[in-house]
This record gives structure tokens, sequence and C-alpha cells, in this order.
């Protein structure tokens, strides 16, 4: 244990520290919008039962391009703050701070990963019903 | 057991012949203003002379005889037994998550380790002065708290961080760090940043304030940490001359 | 030697020990806890989503919101609203604290959080409770 090995790295710490406050924030804000719109904003669709979300009701919110700004915006900062904290909380333990690369990679993998994943489920509702 | 004893119930463990350790019950008569190393010491003489604990000052300066009494992290010095009797058995068992030697005293080596790698020294300003630095109050005002750690290992023993993490510096270290950050007379900020804003730096405080809780010099280790991530950060978008004092 | 075994780790001295626990430690818990089943939920967020690539028109969609209109999801939902609001009011304090605000009043923070974060856990309790009988039925 007496060995200077002192820091596991020097860049990701600040930046992963900064980014999970600020993607934090924005989550809020992002989480508003995203329960007022897929809850409780009239977009006019004949959805039958009032609570029911349905197909046709999120295909015509997502005609307009604010909602697939939020929607992407959310599915992004979503994945780096529950990622990184995930990360986190892995490299408060030694046995996986010394496979740090390997984690880190997987991570990243995983991320995009399911970005590309959450980005094209989305597309039957953007080409779908509303037009 | 008479009227107002108290049950000291002591974690007995000698690596060399048991696997696990175990607890032990000692029932001792509290005089008024005994302290529970005085409890221990009434154990040592008259009933069990091979329990060990360390101690050295018995006034809360030295930092030895840190351990968990009834729960928390206290000094046993410091620690008067009269607030334990009638609320059952009292616990004693040594700092958490370190090495045992024997019984209560721990091995410090691995917490002293910390320690070394932030530098815990004056690196001084040239032109020496011929006699001392001159600090004015108001610049000597912010380390007037973290200078009186006793270095008892209290707070990085009970922060689970440094419990699972054998490479963050850990409360203690980092407070040590701060002290001479935030000293006027020290000369290398900027290598003493380099060295806590690593991930196991700094970043691995996820403010749960145990340190505080336990510290028996009512120090602040958190704030500490905290002002340094703001330091470090500042530095980190500013670059090295926003920390130049 | 370090002692490494659960009784020891976890028990009664220990800091883990629930009456041992203070505000700070109990905050960290339940975030690090919250966060996780945070993580969890947004893939299984997302594998519902994907239901709507599955058939033409989104019918697979719809038939599985039919699903989670059930009672039983419903309360899941308010579940998720509180692991939510307190995941989200415990981190707007750890925002708090790393920029310098109310380190030495931390547990008048915590207190302080947690009280909006149950006035806003009651709203969502009431937005969920007017989803679900928007005629006003009690």
């Amino acid at each position: 244990m007496s060995e200077q090995r002192v820091a596991t790295s020097k860049v990701a710490g600040t930046w992963a520290w900064a980014f999970q406050r600020i993607s934090a924030v924005l989550l809020i804000v992002f989480l508003g919008v995203h329960l007022y719109a897929a809850h409780f904003m009239d977009v006019g669709a004949e959805t039958g039962e009032e609570p029911l979300i349905t197909f046709d009701e999120v295909s015509l919110r997502l005609d307009q391009l604010l909602y697939i700004v939020v929607d992407y915006g959310m599915l992004s900062m979503v994945l780096l703050h529950g990622l990184n904290g995930f990360r986190t909380v892995l490299f408060d333990f030694d046995m996986f701070v010394r496979r740090k690369k390997l984690i880190d990679v997987t991570l990243w993998v995983v991320g995009i990963g399911t970005l590309i994943w959450g980005i094209v489920i989305l597309f039957p509702f953007i080409s779908g019903a509303g037009g | 057991m008479a009227e107002g004893d108290l049950t000291l119930k002591v974690q007995r463990f000698d690596p060399t012949a048991d696997k696990l350790p175990y607890w032990q019950s000692f029932t001792v008569k509290p005089r008024p203003g005994m302290t529970v190393l005085d409890a221990l010491f009434e154990v040592l003489n008259h009933q069990d002379g091979t329990l060990s604990f360390r101690f050295c000052c018995r006034a809360g300066v030295c930092g030895s005889c840190a351990m968990v009494i009834g729960g928390k992290v206290r000094l046993a010095c410091e620690t008067q037994v009269a607030q334990f009797v009638g609320k059952g058995d009292l616990m004693l068992s040594p700092l958490p998550h370190q090495p045992v030697v024997k019984d209560l005293a721990v091995d410090y080596t691995h917490f002293f380790d910390r320690l070394k790698k932030v530098k815990p020294y004056l690196v001084g300003k040239e032109p020496y002065p011929e006699k001392e630095y001159i600090q004015s109050t108001k610049e000597r005002q912010p380390i007037n708290d973290p200078i009186d750690c006793i270095l008892c290992g209290s707070c990085t023993s009970s922060c689970t961080m440094a419990w699972t993490n054998s490479d963050y510096l850990g409360p203690a270290a980092l407070l040590k760090s701060y002290r001479f950050l935030a000293d006027t007379r020290d000369s290398v900020p900027d290598e003493r940043l380099d060295i806590i804003e690593g991930e196991s730096g700094v970043w691995r405080c996820h403010t749960q304030f145990n340190c505080v809780e336990v510290c028996p010099k009512k120090l602040n280790p958190t704030e500490a940490i905290q002002k340094m991530k703001i330091k470090a950060f500042k530095r980190k978008l500013f670059g090295r001359r926003g920390t130049k004092k | 030697m370090k002692i490494s075994s659960f009784k020891w780790l976890f028990g009664r001295n220990s800091e883990f020990w629930p009456t041992n626990m203070k505000t700070g430690m109990w905050a960290w818990v339940g975030h690090r806890l919250t966060g996780l089943a945070l993580v969890a939920y947004v893939f299984l967020h997302l594998s519902f989503i994907s239901t709507a690539s599955m058939a033409e028109g989104g019918a697979d969609f719809d038939a599985l919101m039919e699903t989670t209109s059930q009672p039983l999801f419903v309360a899941m939902d308010f579940l998720l609203v509180i692991v939510v609001i307190y995941h989200a009011m415990n981190g707007l304090r750890v925002v708090l604290f790393d920029l310098g605000v109310g380190i030495r009043r931390q547990k008048l923070v915590f207190w302080v959080t947690m009280a909006i974060s149950a006035v806003l856990i009651v709203g969502g309790l009431l937005a969920i409770w007017h989803l679900v009988f928007p005629e006003g039925v009690a």
C-alpha cells in the first residue's frame, strides 16, 4: 500500500463531476416537460380513455420538432447522468478501480449503444400517424 | 452486578490466535468523572491483563485512543461513562475497516500512507525569511480550524468511500492538504491540487458527512473537501493562473 | 489482519446499523439506492417504448399502455414518483454543497429538501389521482 499511486485519472474526475451536476439540473427541467407532455398535454388526438397514452397521441406530439429535441435531449442526458453515476458507484470499490479501462470502455459502448437504440425506437412515432 | 454498574462489551481479537473477533463482557463500577479510557484501565489492571488498547496523552490531544464507543467513533479519553449507565451494555470496538493489531488497537499504516501522499508539510517561499513568515490575523483565519487535526483516524475510518476504495485519500489527508493549500506561507498550491484532483482525490467524496459527525475536534473535513473541489474545478476552467495567490 | 465478516462490518456497533446512521449517511444511502433503481428503470422504460416498432400502427404499444394502466402499475408509478423526487431533491442538496452553500447546516438543508420533497410527492399523488379519475370520482 505504500506505493505513491495517487490518482487513477486526472482528466475524467473533474469533468465527470462537473457534468454530473450540470446534467442533474438539466434533467429536472427535462423531466418536468417530459411528464407534462406525456400525461397532461392535450394534443387533440382521439385517445378514448383519458389517462391512456396511445400511439396516435405520441405520434401527434412528436410531429413538433420541439418534442423530438426534448425527448432525445432527455435520453442523452439520462444516459450520461445514469451511467456516469453508476461509474461513480463502481469506482468507490477497489476491485473496479483496478479494471478502470475495461469499465470505462464498457460504459461508453453501453451508453452509445443505448442512445442509438433509443433514437431508433422513436422512429415509428415520428413517421407514424401524424404525417 | 450492583446497581449503577456498567457492563462493557469489548470486541476481542488476537490475529495470531482467533479466526474471528468475539465479544467479552466486563463489569466496572463508574466513579464520578470516569472516562471510557479509565474504565478500560480498570479492566486491564483488575480483571484481564491481556486486554489491548492504544492510549497516550489521556487528554484528547494525541489521537491514539479513537475507537467505536456505543456505535459512534469517539476518543475514549474524552468520553464520560456516566452517559451510558443504565442504557444497557456499552459496546467497544476498534476503529472500523482498519486492520486490527489486537483487541482495540488498529494498524495506522494505511492511514499514514494516505497522509504522506498529500505532502503534509509546509513548502516555504523563497527568499526564506531570517526569522519567521509573517501572517496577518486575517491570513491565518482560514487555517485556524484545520490546524487542530490530531490525526486520530476517526474520520477516515468512518468514511465508507475510504473503506472500499484504498486509493481514496480520505477526509483526514484531504483536510491536511487543505490546511496547506489555504496557508498563505505555502508556495506549491498547484502541486497540491494536482495530487487531490484525481478521481481518487476530492471527487470520491460524496458528502456523506460521517467525518463531520465523528470528528472529536469538531472540525469540518467535508467543507474543506468541497472548497478544494471548487478550487480544482476553477483551475480546470481558467487554467493554472487562476489559483495563484 | 482486516476483519471482513458481515456480522462485524454491519453489526450493532458499525456505522451501518440504522440507529448509528446520521442524516448525511441516510441521505447518501438513499441517494445511491434510488440512483441505481432509476438506471434500471431507464432501460425498462426504453424497452417498453420499443414495442412501438413491433407492429404496424403501434398496436403492441397501445396494448402495453392498456396493461400499464392497471392499478398495480399505477401504484408502481407512484413509487417511481417518490424515488425520482427524492433523488432529484437530494441531488439538489448535493449541488448546493458543491456550490458551497449550507455545508455547515447540512442537517437543516436535508430536512428542508425533504419537506419540499414531501410536498412534491403529495402533488404527484394528486396528479396521478387526477389522471386516473379525471371526472373526480371521490
